[in-house]
């Protein structure tokens, strides 16, 4: 448990003892209020994290009611097992909406989702929950009757599920949604499957909201259709946004604002009805203003009286030697690869290999096929003709998380950093514990970059960029291949990158497949070089000898053009 | 099977309405518009209102779409000006706090009870082959076909259809070459306001409404527009009349009558699986 959790224990524990004494309609209400909040805390994580939008969290929720209601009617299973039961039975039906949605991004999970939200309600809500005939009505549990006990039990329940969802967070899964939220080709290139991260998120707001429905049932007796309609799942998510997705505060704030309201609006002598226009025009403007919500600004608010920015090791002016990882490095074999994209012929019969220690150069100028080539090797683009190696073991038709698995690297032209996790985080993630701690500090100081606690959005783009150097080498690649590193940098600084890149490649043994435009910078670190234009390799061989070819002078920096 | 096609024509023809304004702001302007059906349903309880006050029929028709499009066009004043530069997620959300607000609205103004909506030509119809098909029928269907045909006349036949295609490319490259994205923006979405309300509007008197459920029809509109894939117009047309016409035949069947609800979910489950199995990534390199 780290700080952070002990004080929201602590806010927890003092707020029940502060509710415990108001008359039981407050307590009943402000159970209520705790049961919502973990609803909008399914979907504010769910959100926050993945950026994914799901728009039946109510029905997750009656799935969980209606599990704990048939099971306590129908079988001898204590009413408490039958709510860990009601969470764990909504998880699959989670799973199940969220399979059409793997490929797909935020709002057609919103589709999916409220297409859900108006199916289960017909097909199973409105023909009513178990025992609504024999007018049944869920048993509280022997020790939590009475309402304060019940109040305990439900913030007990709460906190638990928070403190899961934070251990998950802190944890390769639960940083992985966080990754895939951010991008889906950074969260590949990490080496993680992008399937497997978006289903285990489901999966867990799932159970989330599933374990708030048994609540919810065992808290009012019997759950009826009527709370749980398409439009109370909107009410719901309208109201998170508003309150703030990201944070446990956000949610305690929805299940305030959605118990109180009413009371709010009664002594106002407004209609109720009101109450749901309130909060879409609140998440309307929270998303006007970047969509942190309510929470997100106090948050805020608070942290900038507690901002230090993380002090950056002294002086280093000895990085001195790391001990290589204990992985074996293979090299690196592409044999006669072509890449279309429709009727154009992007990369034509290259031919490439990159040896464990060695760096190669690949150049060309724009448009020759270079970043293609790449996203050939690691499996983001189909190939249409070729081979594929690492070592003796091919890679073709591996899917883009198993290559980075074989022990391929790579990082972007474009930065794709997870800037809502700290640098150790997202290294922790990226390097897959192929290095150890040593290791990665080691890699940390040598391109000059902050301390693992730093938050990633604190770094400028250049320490960006750098970072994601860090994490393609933090899990020991055999190759990396690095998509122009050097881009918009000074010389001082591609020259000091140059120094890093040789250093991981003479004391690891990492190869490197650079495509670089900062000919200093290729000609510092590269030992041979490949020359593309048009998607064919126009020269091969040794960096100065390559340069040297006519062709490629033609080609890539024209004929007039001063010798390189 | 005839007289399923020919009962589910009235319903066809609004949800093809729907999905349409659907895939053209999507086209258009880069979001998913979760509010469509409600503002076509505000634009059709307005005109039940006036009906029962006593307007005539096509009076009231009139104000409907105007209202529609006016509600659809403050909508896209609203977008223009504070969502410009918000990402495409960002915008779509909003709509779902629109729909959310406007079907609170909508409770709060026009009530919960189911209305029935009086037919234009008095239940007028013709038997064609033993089948009944009603003037409203008739005219839903054709409303639909000349909306169909006037959006991709004016996609690609017009200036504005130009204009209109620069802007869906790259609003701002399209901004800097002189086209008015601002101006477009709000046409576009007070156009698909008013067709939104023709089509709450010819649903009406096949099946007496609620305000709710009528908003709701936005699943069988979306379902339309995704068979589409939010680009295609004729596609998505032909769509929302097969949705209706799955709707109606599961209607003949007890077993599965019950469950003909589920009948738009399943269609986009379906739907999904089969055009996203191939693996695709987030965005451009």
């Amino acid at each position: 448990m780290t700080r952070a959790d002990a004080r929201f224990v602590a806010v927890a524990i003092l707020s029940g003892v502060a509710i415990s004494y108001m008359s039981d309609f407050r307590i009943f209400l402000a159970t209520g209020a705790i049961i919502t909040a973990v609803i909008a805390r399914s979907l504010g994580f769910l959100y926050a994290d993945t950026r994914m939008v799901s728009l039946c969290q109510m029905s997750l929720a009656g799935v969980g009611g209606w599990t704990v209601g048939w099971l306590t009617l129908n079988t001898g299973v204590p009413v408490e097992v039958a709510l860990l039961l009601g969470g764990v039975a909504a998880v699959p039906v989670g799973v199940v909406v969220g399979l059409p949605a793997l490929r797909l991004r935020g709002v057609d999970f919103a589709v999916v989702t409220l297409g859900f939200a108006a199916a289960i309600q017909v097909a199973v809500f409105n023909r009513g929950f178990p025992g609504t005939r024999t007018n049944f009505t869920v048993p509280r549990p022997s020790a939590a009757v009475s309402e304060v006990r019940f109040l305990w039990l439900a913030l007990v329940v709460a906190v638990l599920l928070e403190l899961g969802l934070r251990l998950l967070r802190r944890r390769s899964v639960g940083i992985r949604w966080a990754l895939v939220g951010k991008s889906e080709r950074a969260t590949a290139a990490a080496g993680h499957s992008v399937v497997v991260a978006k289903l285990t998120a489901f999966a867990a707001s799932a159970f989330v909201a599933g374990t708030a429905g048994g609540l919810l049932a065992i808290q009012i007796g019997r759950l009826s259709a009527r709370q749980l309609e398409p439009f109370d799942s909107l009410v719901v998510f309208a109201l998170t946004a508003m309150a703030g997705s990201a944070s446990a505060l956000g949610a305690a704030l929805a299940g305030v604002l959605s118990s109180w309201m009413p009371e709010l609006l009664r002594l106002l002598g407004w209609s109720q009805d009101i109450g749901p226009m309130i909060f879409a025009v609140g998440a309307a403007q929270v998303l006007s203003q970047g969509g942190s919500g309510i929470a997100g600004q106090w948050l805020a608010l608070a942290a900038r009286f507690g901002r230090r920015r993380a002090e950056r090791q002294p002086d280093r002016p000895d990085i001195g030697h790391c001990p290589p990882p204990s992985v074996r490095m293979s090299g690196l074999m592409v044999e006669d690869l072509a890449v279309d994209y429709g009727s154009v012929r992007a990369v034509d019969g290259v031919s490439a290999e990159v040896r464990p220690g060695e760096v190669v150069g690949l150049i060309g100028p724009n448009g020759a096929g270079k970043s293609s080539l790449v996203d050939a090797v690691t499996g983001y683009v189909p190939v249409s003709g070729g081979w594929v190696g690492l070592g003796p073991d091919p890679l073709m038709g591996m899917p883009a998380h198993r290559r980075i698995r074989s022990g391929l690297a790579r990082t972007f032209q474009r930065e794709r950093t997870p800037t809502n996790l700290a640098v150790g985080q997202f290294l922790a993630v990226a390097g897959r514990n192929r290095t150890s701690v040593s290791q990665r500090d080691w890699l940390l100081a040598l391109f000059d970059l902050p301390a693992p606690v730093t938050a990633i959005a604190q770094l400028d783009s250049a320490e960006r960029r750098r970072l994601e150097l860090v994490a393609a080498f933090s899990s020991a690649p055999s190759v990396a291949l690095v998509d122009e590193p050097a881009a918009g940098l000074t010389d001082e600084e591609s020259g000091r990158l140059g120094s890093a890149l040789r250093a991981v490649t003479e004391e690891w043994g990492v190869g490197i497949l650079l495509i670089e435009h900062d000919l200093r910078l290729v000609r510092q670190v590269c030992q041979s070089l490949i020359v593309l234009d048009r998607g064919v390799v126009i020269a091969a061989g040794p960096t100065q000898q390559a340069l040297a070819d006519p062709r490629v002078m033609a080609s890539y920096l024209g004929v007039e053009g001063e010798s390189p | 099977m005839i007289r399923s096609l020919a009962a589910s024509l009235g319903s066809g023809a609004a949800y093809a309405l729907f999905g349409v304004c659907i895939v053209l702001v999507y086209r258009l302007t880069g979001t998913l518009n979760f509010a469509i059906t409600a503002v076509g349903a505000v634009g059709a309880f307005t005109m039940l209102v006036l009906v029962e006050t006593g307007t005539a029929i096509v009076a009231a028709a009139a104000v409907a779409v105007a209202m529609g499009a006016a509600i659809g066009a403050l909508m896209g004043t609203l977008f223009a000006t504070w969502f410009r530069d918000s990402e495409r997620l960002t915008r779509s959300t909003v709509t779902i706090a629109v729909l959310l607000g406007l079907l609170a609205a909508g409770f709060r103004v026009f009530g919960d009870n189911p209305r029935v909506a009086r037919p234009f030509f008095g239940g007028r119809f013709e038997e064609i082959a033993g089948v009944r098909v009603t003037y409203d029928t008739a005219m839903a269907v054709l409303v639909a076909l000349a909306v169909g045909t006037a959006a991709s006349l004016v996609m690609h036949r017009t200036r504005v259809g130009i204009r209109l295609r620069a802007m869906a490319e790259d609003p701002v490259t399209a901004e800097v070459d002189g086209v008015p994205v601002g101006g477009l923006t709000v046409a576009v979405w007070g156009v698909s306001g008013a067709i939104a309300a023709l089509g709450a509007i010819l649903v009406g008197p096949s099946r007496p409404a609620a305000f709710a459920p009528l908003v709701f029809l936005l699943l069988p509109g979306l379902a339309a527009a995704l068979a589409g894939r939010f680009s295609r117009v004729w596609t998505t047309l032909g769509t929302g009349f097969v949705i209706a016409f799955l709707e109606a035949h599961s209607g003949r069947f007890s077993d599965i009558s019950r469950y003909r609800g589920t009948i738009p979910f399943l269609f986009i489950l379906g739907l999904l699986l089969w055009q996203r199995r191939a693996e695709s990534w987030d965005d451009a390199r």
